[in-house]
């Protein structure tokens, strides 16, 4: 039974992932404001709160927006529940932009923000704006506590990167592995090392196909389609096609032995295809993925330190259930490739 | 054995395709599910696709195990 412990252990932590993943509540933020324009003069707004407690203390709540270097205070505000707040602003100067910012700061939350939450609906837009009120507070983090940031347009779906990101993780892992049996074949030529180095690549077509639905789903209702022309999904779409032509080299020629060779050195060659246009690329250009010009995954300021905690355990815990999965496929195969050589001498 | 049970599937798939449709025509209820509490049902559904395409992987490792058991019935027969 000893053996079989990496496997317990990775199934162990993909559970934990899952029930921290899930249970660990998002942070206090402001998902939608309505309406979401302001007129010249009075607008009227009901700002969204989310996991908030507007009534705890609704006296200290402070709300403003700002345009450029202008500030805009609100000169009615009424808390309506724990999740509402109904605000007047009149605004009737020149702006910056055609786009405002919201921020509201509670001593509970402290400071939460909403990016370009309003557009300006007949206001003067302007290259040098008056200066507008000053009632902001400084701007506050949140009392600690162990939580997921709250961010704009991704609100819960956040979640998702542990079970998108570490299916593109187990994916290079289990591709790697490939790699690897496929160099070992082309040392020693054994069959065997033919049939895991498959085997390893069919498994991480697997774990693209996961990346890609998962990633897929997640897309569709955050940034609107199921299917957007961002490099990282162009890239990727095109390493599984890589791939596909692996498969397609490897079962084409009828000679094993001379299949295995051309096999393997495509397979090379495609990791390094892969490798390409998965990491590299998209990181060279605009992306809608976080991390353009960086390790999006390592880099401090793309990923919430709780959200590591999470993470990099499902990362490794992948790696262990792509592994048990490939382990699965290749003694099934190679018992396979056993018989058959047993059944010919 | 896949083709005996070959008609079952293709009313299977077709009542998925005509829910499918359904869902298609209807696409407010699909938005109206997915954007409540937070967005929390997309996470969901992430979750549901991880876990059916490794059953549907695991599955066809267990139909082709099933068909290497079965073959070598025949030879020791």
């Amino acid at each position: 039974m000893w053996h079989y412990w990496w496997k317990i252990l990775s199934a162990i932590i993909v559970l934990a992932t899952i029930i921290f993943g899930l249970g660990t509540p998002l942070s206090p933020g402001i998902p939608a404001v309505e309406p979401d324009r302001i007129n010249n003069g009075v607008t009227s707004l009901t700002i969204k709160g989310y996991n908030t407690r507007f009534t705890d203390n609704p006296d200290a709540i402070k709300v403003w927006i700002t345009n450029g270097d202008a500030t805009f205070c609100p000169y009615e505000k009424t808390v309506v529940d724990d999740t509402h707040i109904r605000v007047t602003f009149s605004v009737t100067e020149k702006i910056a932009d055609a786009f405002f910012d919201l921020y509201v700061n509670t001593p509970r939350e402290g400071t939460m923000y909403l990016p370009s939450a309003l557009l300006q609906n007949g206001l003067e837009v302007s290259l040098n704006p008056d200066e507008g009120d000053d009632c902001i507070s400084t701007v506050s983090a949140a009392a600690d506590a162990f939580d997921f940031p709250n961010q704009p347009i991704l609100n819960e779906t956040i979640r998702n990167v542990f079970y998108h990101v570490p299916s593109w993780f187990a994916m290079i892992f289990i591709l790697v592995v490939s790699l690897v049996h496929s160099v070992i074949f082309l040392n020693k030529g054994n069959p065997l090392s033919d049939i895991s180095a498959a085997n390893a690549a069919k498994v991480g077509l697997l774990f693209a196909l996961i990346g890609l639905g998962t990633g897929s789903v997640w897309a569709r209702f955050t940034w609107g389609a199921w299917w957007v022309n961002d490099p990282r999904l162009n890239g990727a779409a095109i390493a599984v096609l890589i791939y596909l032509a692996y498969f397609v080299l490897r079962s084409s020629v009828n000679d094993s032995e001379k299949a295995g060779r051309l096999a393997a050195v495509y397979n090379i060659f495609a990791f390094v295809m892969m490798v390409l246009f998965v990491l590299i690329l998209p990181r060279l250009t605009d992306s809608l993925h976080p991390g353009a010009g960086g390790n999006p995954a390592f880099n401090q300021y793309d990923l919430d330190d709780n959200m590591r905690v999470v993470l990099y355990p499902a990362i490794i815990a992948w790696f262990g259930m792509a592994y048990w999965i490939y382990d699965l496929k290749n003694r099934m195969e190679k018992m396979k490739f056993k018989q058959i050589m047993k059944d010919d001498y | 054995m896949i083709t005996k049970h070959l008609n079952k599937i293709i009313v299977l798939f077709l009542s998925f395709l005509a829910v499918g449709a359904q869902a298609q025509t209807n696409t407010d209820w699909l938005e109206n599910t997915m954007f409540q509490s937070g967005k929390i049902n997309v996470v969901i559904a992430v979750l549901g696709v991880v876990f059916v395409l490794i059953t549907v992987y695991l599955i066809s490792l267990d139909v082709k195990l099933k068909r290497m058991e079965k073959d070598r019935k025949n030879e020791e027969t």
